[in-house]
């Protein structure tokens, strides 16, 4: 069996009963990671775990710096870090650079080293709370705590988010010139030994990313591409308005109607259970030719992403994207439009899945 | 299917210039191709481009252009693999969210603990076997549902309609007692399927009357004694649409907690009602905003097609019935709900003789 | 229907015969060399190639890789590709219809950059680096031989003399035994590279940091050739995309290829760097008649250097791009039936050149205006007829004389011109022959262009159509000469669907390549991409505003903005928000740099805007009228002074 099928994912009253009963209680010792950024969720989840009086709380805030960032964003960034600091009083800051001399892409790394001197003991949960997290930082993150889960059973790591798409849309990366592999999830592309496998990329398509998808296209250099288009979702016009947008390109990839893999925006386990079937289906069909390499390129929708990157745990699938080195926010996304606070949680390992290890 | 001649017949009856044709061509193809021309009841040589040039000139020079925005710009369509999603996501999604908290209670644990316990995975198993999954109309996918979850549900806890015998009622139960080798086990649970709902009152309405009727109130009354021998006592109803109207979305809920306060033991004790995708309140078809069109509904219409059924949506079905207004279209439907000029064909003889777009095939059930 | 335009070059890379049939050999006689001793410069050393996105550096590179070459000699007979073979052979790639080389791409992509990031003394980070770009290419080189169904159990390296040593730590001279130990190398430093948090400088294993020099050992390769033949191979090396690496990863990579002992050819490909201004300098060099342009071709002891897509004023390179636009369009049209069929694959004759006509009523407002502003100036009638047989004469020589509202708009600016050139007084006191202007009045072709720009603006007459005018708006630029080309292709195979005429008119040309020209701009999507935006916009309002001041001071118009070159050379040197800005700008094609321009006695640099940015916006593409500003300016429109705080 899969690993996350049977993934422990509460919103709503489930998880505000899990807020009030489990991580709540006096036991409990919690450290919250989170992004201090310009985005207006940055402090939903916080707030929320300040609210809770018992368990011991430590928060370590995460300043993604980029060299592009407009003042102003700079300065909301600062608000929200001191709110979040202010929020949990046990707590440190520390930037993360994204970028080095020249536009290489180091926040992963260095996020993976923030991580790699944290002192993890006496902690019983850790929560990332990704609202204000890019994609470049949270999955090394991710894979870094559950290492460390790994060698401490009693470890829970659980990430959080509150979602909105609507936000989400309304981000609007810069982009950085180059396509790279997420830090930690190369996956083996690039290895003489899969120069030769068939090659598969799963674009997650959004609005208005044509350089960027074609930068990692030329990045990937796939046999086929079967581009991820978000449905259900809360536009169910969007599947069209993406493909008539890209038409051009996906007409030059040749993708064919039956490419297309669907996946529903709000549930990260439905995109995660669709691409481990893809790609075990795939391992088998090509073994015969030397092999098969899936590549995914989450973008958009933060829960959209938690689903490939349990995939991309899971299956040890190489992950390439395209950092932003600033963001613009378009329209909707402004503090004022961030909608009431939505919290998604995934519980990735830890106490919950304890009688699964036994039996397994 | 010569597209040459097609874009031609296009070009004559919208008027278009070199450029706009170019344009719209490029639209037409990519939409055809990637889900229009799938739709089902669509035949080789008459397809979504041949279809939509015969259904615009239903409309006067003047007010074609207004009909093709409308398509163009507000009509959803739910493709074959679309729907195959929402039918996929249908398991994970909805189904065993219910079989963890009810597995859950059942063990004394909060539900995100399930899997810490031993026997999480066997109690969830024997729950999933109590499951019976039925099919509320042909539009359900019983057979895509069974093929999406072949390992997890068996054959015999799929009905494919609510309209088996008693000797079927008998055999599902049977088969259950079988396979758990209990001869006292029931049934603890039903999912009712289906495609779409609209306006709710094909699934539940009052009569003026006062009588209750719909697809769920027949459900409950067709074989009334099996709720009692088939099912263990605090069973729960759920009742799931893969698509569903904004409108329905809350107001399915509200009338069927009404006919429980009224109907008392003649109904569910527990019920709940999900939906794969809530289409969202604006994609309805509004006076104001949608001026124009909806001149057309009023302009181009056929009383006709208010039969019986439609009556009691409302008292026109200018914009489908019910009123409901969508620009919904199902691949291997168009719902009732949806804007009457996509779907109705009539031979006007004493009115505007209405062409269809999608052509709307009469469900028997 | 497939329509190739919409690929992108390097979309056509993965399928040898589909990239064949779209190359043009034009490329290759015009970017590497002249003569012999070029060429053979371009092997014996370091050669760099320098060029903008999109300027066909991949392309030739993709193109030397063996098993293209090979491919492309299994159908050397194929008369398209004949022509090809042939500039190879010129190129000294190929001889006697037989490779001469190996070569292999090996592009700069984050695996490389990532060496620089750990967390190691610069000495080994350096060691490991070379170590993997040694076992990818000795690996890449296998691969192409492999693609090309050469039997790798058959090929060996010849080793250079006296280096028995270094031999057995690369695995030997056979080609298997190369691969694997390549393998081996490659997995350990990937492992290194890759690891979430990277190992001690003390835990590596031997594969990573064990004395693995291939570079500094193989001279030759020995390779089997269609049967029993032996071919003695000299290996290539292209290392593509190298802007993407450290810049002292870079220097120092350079450095090491230098070397004059190593007998592998090997080629640094990089974006050329605007903005470090000694290497931009060194680049370009002034020519009395058209101010700047780049050297494109420089060999030295150590370094050859090639750069490409010179982009500034040159008719040369213009006349030489439409040429292979024209080619690469007919290869493209000829993969699609619907035009192969009918016998159309020339696309410049389905863009009709064909002069627009304004309508009659605006013909006669245009002509009541010109009438008004010659009362307006005071110029009497006689001279105003004499300025309208300058137009008219010209008109008449330059085969344009039917266009009776370009006629008007001269007639306009020359009136303007007149009453700017002589005193104000005369025209007041009607004195007449006192009317002399300081300088003569002339009607040339700038004056015409200038009268186009103007009708454009005033009265939407079509501005850019017909071949010429699509290259020119490419800017030099295959792909995006393919991006204009796309569309308009898909509306010529639209009209041929419904038995038109397979042509456009002057006015679909226009909106079709000005709502590519926006989308193209909306799409940027690249570091400082807004500000780029912001930047071209602001100087293209201005160039505007210059162009269509009614005496057409700068005759065609402006399209590009100068500032004093030791501005430039300031900004370049600060690695400022606003020389960030422009390097983007220059890296993607949004403006063209040309330093050290001369003109009105001073030395300026000239930032001259994109073909998108002047197709959006409706100014000349004539190169040289420029407006003037100053550093200040341009960070007001990238608006980039908050972002520096």
């Amino acid at each position: 069996m899969n690993r996350w099928n049977r993934c422990v994912k509460l919103e709503g009253s489930a998880l505000e009963d899990f807020f009030d009963n489990y991580l709540g209680s006096s036991e409990r010792s919690l450290l919250l990671i989170a992004g201090g950024g310009f985005d207006p969720r940055s402090t939903s989840i916080a707030r929320r775990v300040a609210a809770m009086g018992a368990p011991r709380k430590r928060a370590l805030i995460i300043r993604e710096e980029r060299p592009g960032a407009p003042s102003k964003l700079r300065e909301q960034a600062d608000v929200h870090t001191a709110e979040l600091s202010k929020l949990i009083a046990d707590s440190s800051v520390a930037d993360v650079p994204i970028f080095a001399e020249g536009n290489a892409v180091v926040g992963g790394r260095e996020v993976a080293k923030l991580l790699g001197q944290q002192d993890f003991s006496g902690v019983t949960d850790i929560l990332l709370d990704i609202s204000a997290l890019s994609t470049g930082v949270f999955f090394p993150a991710v894979r870094m705590l559950l290492g460390e889960a790994e060698r401490n059973r009693k470890l829970n790591v659980h990430v959080v988010v509150d979602e909105q798409p609507a936000t989400d849309y309304g981000i609007v990366g810069v982009a950085s010139d180059r396509a790279t592999p997420v830090h930690g999830f190369k996956g083996r592309i690039g290895l003489d030994e899969t120069g030769s496998h068939a090659r598969l990329w799963l674009p997650q398509l959004v609005l208005h990313r044509r350089q960027t998808l074609e930068r990692i296209h030329t990045a990937v250099s796939p046999d086929d591409v079967c581009p991820i288009l978000p449905f259900p979702c809360a536009n169910p016009r969007l599947p069209d308005q993406l493909v008539e947008e890209y038409r051009e390109m996906l007409e030059a990839w040749k993708v064919d109607v039956r490419n297309f893999v669907y996946a529903a925006e709000n549930d990260p386990l439905d995109l995660y259970a669709t691409i481990v079937r893809l790609v075990d289906t795939r391992e088998r069909v090509f073994a015969a030719v030397g092999g098969s390499l899936v590549t995914l390129s989450p973008a958009g929708g933060k829960l959209l992403s938690v689903g490939s990157l349990l995939a991309a745990l899971e299956r040890d699938l190489p992950v390439v994207f395209v950092e932003s080195v600033g963001y613009e926010i378009t329209g909707t996304g402004s503090e004022s439009a961030a909608g009431p606070p939505k919290l998604v949680h995934l519980w990735l390992e830890g106490e919950a899945y304890d009688g699964r290890r036994k039996t397994r | 299917m010569n597209e040459d001649l097609t874009i031609r017949a296009l070009e004559q009856v919208m008027k278009w210039d070199d450029e706009t044709i170019a344009k719209e061509t490029i639209w037409l193809r990519l939409m055809s191709h990637f889900k229009y021309d799938s739709y089902r009841d669509y035949l080789g040589g008459v397809r979504f481009s041949e279809r939509l040039v015969d259904w615009l000139q239903q409309f006067r020079q003047e007010d074609r252009q207004a009909a093709y925005d409308y398509v163009r710009q507000r009509l959803i369509f739910v493709s074959y693999a679309e729907m195959q999603h929402l039918v996929n996501w249908f398991f994970p999604a909805f189904v065993e969210p219910v079989l963890v908290s009810e597995v859950a209670m059942k063990l004394g644990v909060s539900r995100y603990l399930l899997w810490n316990q031993e026997s999480a995975e066997r109690e969830f198993e024997l729950a999933l076997r109590k499951t019976l999954f039925v099919g509320l109309s042909d539009g359900a996918r019983m057979d895509m549902l069974r093929r999406a979850n072949e390992k997890r549900i068996s054959n015999e806890q799929v009905l494919v309609t609510t309209q088996v015998n008693e000797s079927k009622w008998q055999d599902v139960l049977n088969e259950l007692r079988v396979d758990l080798k209990d001869d006292t086990a029931r049934f603890s649970r039903v999912f009712l399927v289906d495609d779409f709902v609209g306006s709710g009152k094909t699934l539940l309405r009052r009569e003026d009357g006062g009588t209750w009727t719909g697809k769920l109130k027949k459900f409950r009354d067709e074989y009334p004694g099996i709720f009692t021998s088939h099912f263990e006592a605090n069973w729960t109803l759920n009742v799931h649409h893969y698509v569903c109207s904004n409108e329905a979305f809350g107001r399915v809920q509200a009338t069927a907690e009404e006919a429980r306060r009224e109907l008392g033991s003649q109904w569910f004790d527990n019920f709940r009602f999900t939906y794969g995708l809530v289409l969202p309140e604006d994609v309805r078809l509004d006076r104001d905003r949608d001026a124009t069109f909806w001149a057309h509904t009023e302009n181009y219409y056929d009383p006709i097609i208010e039969n019986e059924a439609m009556r009691v949506g409302g008292k026109t079905a200018k914009r489908g019935f019910g009123e409901c207004g969508l620009p919904l279209i199902l691949e291997h439907n168009t719902p009732n709900n949806s804007v009457s000029l996509l779907w109705a064909e009539t031979n006007g003889e004493n009115a505007h003789r209405m062409r269809p777009l999608f052509r709307r095939a009469q469900r028997h059930w | 229907m497939e329509n190739p335009f919409l690929k992108r070059a390097t979309e056509h890379l993965r399928d040898d015969d589909a990239f064949l049939a779209i190359i043009s050999p034009e490329p290759l006689r015009h970017y590497l060399g002249k003569t012999d001793a070029d060429r053979q410069a371009l092997f014996d050393r370091l050669a760099r190639l320098l060029g903008q996105p999109g300027s066909g550096k991949t392309t030739i590179a993709r193109l030397l890789e063996y098993a293209t070459l090979a491919a492309l000699l299994r159908k050397r007979n194929v008369p398209d590709f004949r022509e090809l073979a042939k500039a190879l052979a010129d190129c000294q790639v190929i001889s006697d219809d037989r490779p001469r080389i190996l070569g292999c791409r090996l592009p700069m992509e984050a695996d490389y950059r990532e060496f620089w990031e750990l967390p190691y003394p610069t000495e080994h980070k350096h060691q490991l680096f070379l170590a993997m770009i040694q076992c990818r290419a000795m690996l890449y080189w296998l691969r192409q031989l492999q693609n090309a169904q050469v039997d790798l159990s058959h090929v060996n390296i010849v080793p250079k003399k006296d280096s028995d040593a270094s031999v057995q730590a690369i695995g030997g001279v056979r080609a298997l035994d190369l691969r694997e130990k390549a393998r081996r190398v490659e997995a350990a430093l990937y492992k290194i590279a890759g690891a979430v948090l990277p190992p001690k400088l003390t835990d590596l294993s031997d594969d990573a940091v064990g004395a693995y020099r291939p570079f500094d050992v193989i001279e030759n390769f020995s390779v089997p050739y269609e049967g029993s033949e032996m071919l003695t191979l000299q290996p290539l090396v292209m290392l593509d995309d190298a802007h993407q690496l450290h810049p002292e990863q870079y220097q120092l990579l350079k450095k090491w290829l230098m070397r004059r002992e190593l007998k592998i050819g090997r080629w640094l490909l990089s974006r050329l760097d605007a903005l470090d201004s000694r290497e931009m300098l060194d680049a370009v060099s002034p020519d009395g008649t058209e101010g700047t342009h780049f050297r494109r071709f420089t060999v030295t002891r150590d370094v050859t250097e090639v750069i490409f897509q010179t982009g500034s004023s040159r008719q040369q390179e213009r006349k030489f791009f439409r040429s292979m636009a024209r080619d690469m369009a007919r290869r493209y049209l000829d993969r699609m039936p619907l035009f192969r069929d009918v016998g159309l694959t020339d696309l410049g004759t389905m863009l009709t050149t064909e002069t627009p006509h304004l309508s009659s009523s605006d013909v006669k407002e245009l002509s009541e205006t010109v009438e008004v502003n010659r009362e307006r100036l005071r110029i009497p009638q006689k001279k105003a007829a004499e300025l309208r047989d300058l137009v008219t004469d010209y008109l008449r020589n330059s085969g344009h004389e039917r266009e009776s509202d370009i006629a008007l708009a001269m007639e306009s600016i020359l009136l303007h011109r007149f009453a700017n050139r002589v005193p104000q007084e005369a025209l007041f006191a009607e004195l007449e022959d006192d009317l002399e202007p300081s300088k003569p009045l002339a009607a040339d072709a700038t004056v015409y262009e200038g009268a186009r720009v103007h009708l454009h603006h005033q009265y939407n007459r079509p501005f850019v159509y017909g071949m010429d005018a699509v290259c020119d708006a490419a800017a030099e630029n295959p792909e995006q000469f393919l991006w204009f080309a796309a569309e308009l292709v898909e509306h010529l195979a639209n009209r041929i669907q419904r038995r038109r005429r397979a042509e456009l008119s002057a006015r679909q040309q226009q909106d079709i390549l000005h709502s590519r020209a926006a989308k193209a701009i909306s799409d940027w999507d690249f570091p400082d991409s807004p500000a780029v935006r912001r930047v071209v916009q602001g100087i293209a309002d201005r160039c505007k505003k210059r162009s269509l001041e009614p005496n057409a001071p700068l005759g065609s118009g402006a399209c590009a903005f100068g500032f004093p070159q030791s501005e430039f050379e300031r900004i370049a040197k600060s690695n400022s928000p606003l020389a960030q800005v422009l390097k983007f700008a220059v890296a993607y094609n949004a403006i063209t740099l040309i330093p050290n321009y001369p003109c009105k006695k001073r030395i300026w640099c000239l930032l001259e805007l994109g073909g998108f940015v002047l197709v959006k916006n409706g100014l000349t593409l004539k190169r040289g009228g420029f407006v003037e500003g100053t550093t200040n300016e341009l960070m007001t429109m990238a608006n980039v002074a908050r972002a520096s705080a």
